[in-house]
């Protein structure tokens, strides 16, 4: 039988019990998680009135806005090396799972205040359970992405085999973002309206409605921002079966994997403070 | 669980059972300020990140200790009941046992899995049907689907949820969220369950139920921490009890001297709204008075034990005045005992016959062979009157206070249930008796 110690001392203190006892409650939560996942998926379209073309909606409309913006001239997009239609909607699809997966857990942390409250629940299994919806939602914009590529005439290529990889890179780094945020967040509930803000201008400084140029501030901000590579990597996968800088890519994706695990101690450490802070 | 209540050594002989709850000097602080407290969280939670050995042990400005250095043990198949008033920190205690409040010092351990049923049922979403919440409290508890698959039909048909248990909770009713939050608890059987004040609810019928189950999850192994004002449920259901008061543990041993102390608390609190605010006594002295042109003046009033060091129910008592005669004068005296309020009079005994009193100081008293009052908190008032003209002499706690005296109690159940129902006096001598109808029921 399990025996649970807790303490008033940082957890930090025992660093290998720490450890251990992280990935011990990671296991712990694999149920309580496909608990959540499917309640998400239930709930969510039992109380929606478009049901699941509302995950489609948006980057549609996102879609629309950059080609009829294109076309009349008020965005000026160099050609593209795929019909721009598609180049946008991969590009807004794709940046639409990072925007799920880090909106997840700081949603999912606030709609759960009860359980956290009331049960003894490890947090990392509302975390888990919610990248279910992520993923349902990925699935969703990808046959989306599917029919578009038919409609466009797209070969198949065996490299698209590789997306995945890449689309599950951007949510694990939306996720862990929004680890570093959801603690915060449940203290001081201003943090939503700043991070809604700082995604918007982020929008702009990843290249979902244009490539990444090569030069100038916006290039460079542009090469800073993790999004980029992985973003233009994944949907070139996808679109014409190649990729721009695959070394890029997989430096990025391990240091994603590297932190994501750094904040995902940190996220259990501050946790374990913050929870105290939610409501039943 | 499988682990029996008692387990046995390998040679035969008893064992104590395993401990499943171990606090140590746990303690809790707030802070009275919202913004504040935001911040000193924050400011814990970045202490936290670096490795530091002791963190938050002192008070910080604005902070209080809703629990200081509480200590107990909790073992297989025992039942332990927090008592204490409001805000004595009962709930905080369960949340820190939970492992939903940090500790702010020292340490708990439990083992097991642990749940808590308070009136959210076992933290119910309100979004949800009763049957996702039922499979989600599994989920936490960690019960396999197959298991709870088995138990669902008797979770439902136990809380009489059939029709409603695909509608969500939120439509639910208080006492039916609390039926089938202690349905679930009841047939998924965590090694620790902590009863937030719901332990027994719904109609008398269910109540029985629910207290039969508590039985039998008892013997089968589970522990109960039962948070609780009810006396008669608690000394029906648990074996051990812990008082708080003011955050700290005032009393910790058996039920019925725990319960006794958590009554004697509800009784005499400062500003208890039943018994008597001195500030709402009139102007005047505070001591008793003579009359204007009185023959006879009180000195002292009062009421002490004949045989024993305190007044206690049953036991002799004698009530006495203390007096001051200007002359030889012919008195009637009696005496009011009243209810903590002071507006209700309990009895009144008066000698009717006149009595030659000595100029001088002197005492009158009269003997109670067996004090009639309950354990509990009473005032007395004392008369000198004037036979002749039926005025009185002197007063003793009529314009002023009475004289308080708190009646002891022998810490019995029957004598806890008598305070905790109320009682002011006590039937001694009772004879039962049973009377048959001589009729069968009908068939």
């Amino acid at each position: 039988m399990k025996t649970v110690v807790r303490t008033h001392e940082s957890p930090l203190v025992r660093p290998r019990e720490f450890v251990r006892s992280i990935g011990r409650d990671l296991r712990r939560s694999g149920p309580l998680a496909l608990e959540i996942a499917k309640r998400d998926v239930r709930g969510h379209y039992r109380s929606s009135f478009f049901g699941p073309a509302v995950v489609v909606l948006a980057p549609l409309a996102m879609t629309a806005a950059a080609v009829g913006f294109r076309r009349i001239g008020i965005l000026s997009v160099a050609d593209v090396s795929v019909p721009y239609t598609l180049f946008v909607l991969a590009g807004v699809l794709l940046w639409a799972t990072l925007l799920d997966a880090l909106h997840a857990p700081i949603q999912g942390l606030l709609a759960d205040q009860r359980l956290l409250a009331l049960t003894s629940a490890p947090p990392e299994a509302i975390v888990l359970g919610k990248l279910g919806m992520v993923l349902l939602n990925a699935l969703t914009r990808a046959v989306i992405l599917a029919i578009a590529l038919v409609v466009y005439h797209v070969p198949f290529r065996a490299a698209i085999l590789l997306a995945p990889a890449g689309v599950v890179s951007l949510a694990l780094l939306g996720m862990t973002l929004g680890m570093v945020v959801a603690p915060v967040n449940l203290l001081y509930r201003d943090l939503s309206w700043i991070l809604t803000t700082a995604t918007t201008v982020w929008f702009f400084f990843s290249p979902v409605y244009f490539p990444a140029p090569s030069s100038g501030v916006v290039g460079v901000i542009m090469r800073i921002n993790p999004v980029t590579s992985l973003l233009s990597d994944t949907r070139s996968l996808i679109l014409t079966g190649a990729v721009g800088s695959p070394w890029r890519s997989l430096v990025t994706i391990l240091v994603v994997c590297l932190c994501s695990g750094g904040c995902w101690m940190y996220a259990r450490i501050a946790l374990g403070v913050v929870i105290e802070q939610v409501n039943e | 669980m499988a682990t029996p209540a008692l387990a046995s050594s390998p040679n035969g002989s008893r064992v104590e059972p395993e401990t499943l709850i171990s606090a140590r000097k746990a303690s809790r602080k707030f802070c009275y300020d919202l913004r504040r407290s935001l911040w000193y969280t924050a400011m814990d939670a970045a202490q936290s990140m670096v490795r530091v050995a002791r963190l938050g042990t002192a008070l910080r400005p604005g902070e209080f200790w809703a629990l200081k250095d509480v200590s107990f043990e909790v073992r297989r198949g025992e039942s332990l009941a927090v008592m204490g008033l409001n805000g004595a920190g009962k709930s905080t205690l369960l949340k820190l046992v939970l492992g939903s409040l940090r500790l702010s010092n020292g340490e708990i351990a439990t083992s097991g899995h642990c749940a808590m049923l308070s009136d959210h049922g076992l933290g119910f979403d309100p979004r949800l049907t009763g049957r996702e919440n039922v499979y989600m409290a599994a989920a936490v508890l960690e019960i396999n689907r197959q298991r709870i698959r088995r138990a669902f039909d008797q979770i439902v048909a136990f809380a009489g949820l059939e029709r409603f248990i695909d509608s969500p909770v939120r439509a639910y009713s208080s006492g039916m969220r609390a039926r089938l939050g202690f349905s679930v608890a009841m047939h998924l059987e965590p090694d620790i369950l902590l009863v937030d004040e719901v332990l027994a609810v719904g109609d008398i019928g269910f109540q029985r139920h629910c207290i039969h189950h508590v039985q039998r999850y008892l013997k089968g192994g589970g522990s109960l921490m039962l948070v609780s004002h009810n006396a008669h449920l608690v000394q029906f259901i648990c074996d051990r009890c812990i008082v708080l008061e003011h955050g700290t543990v005032a009393f910790d041993g058996d039920v019925v001297e725990g319960v006794a102390r958590y009554l004697q608390a509800t009784r005499t609190p400062p500003g208890d709204l039943l018994a008597f605010d001195p500030s709402l006594a009139r102007d005047g002295p505070q001591v008793p008075r003579m009359l204007a042109n009185s023959a006879v003046e009180i000195l002292d009033f009062g009421i002490q034990p004949v045989r024993s060091e305190s007044l206690r129910t049953g036991e002799p008592a004698r009530v006495y005045v203390r007096y001051r005669s200007q002359r030889d004068v012919d008195v009637r005296w009696g005496f009011c005992l009243l209810a903590s309020d002071v507006a209700t009079v309990i009895s009144c005994e008066g000698l009717l016959e006149p009595f030659p009193v000595k100029a001088g100081d002197g005492e009158l008293a009269g003997i109670i062979p067996r004090l009639p009052l309950a354990g509990g908190r009473y005032g007395l008032r004392v008369a000198i009157m004037d036979p002749h003209t039926e005025l009185p002499f002197a007063l003793g706690g009529f314009d002023t206070l009475p004289r308080y005296f708190t009646v002891g109690t022998t810490n019995s159940v029957r004598d806890n249930y008598r305070i905790f129902t109320g009682d002011l006096i006590v039937l001694e001598n009772m004879k039962w008796e049973r009377v048959d109808s001589g009729t069968a029921p009908p068939c």
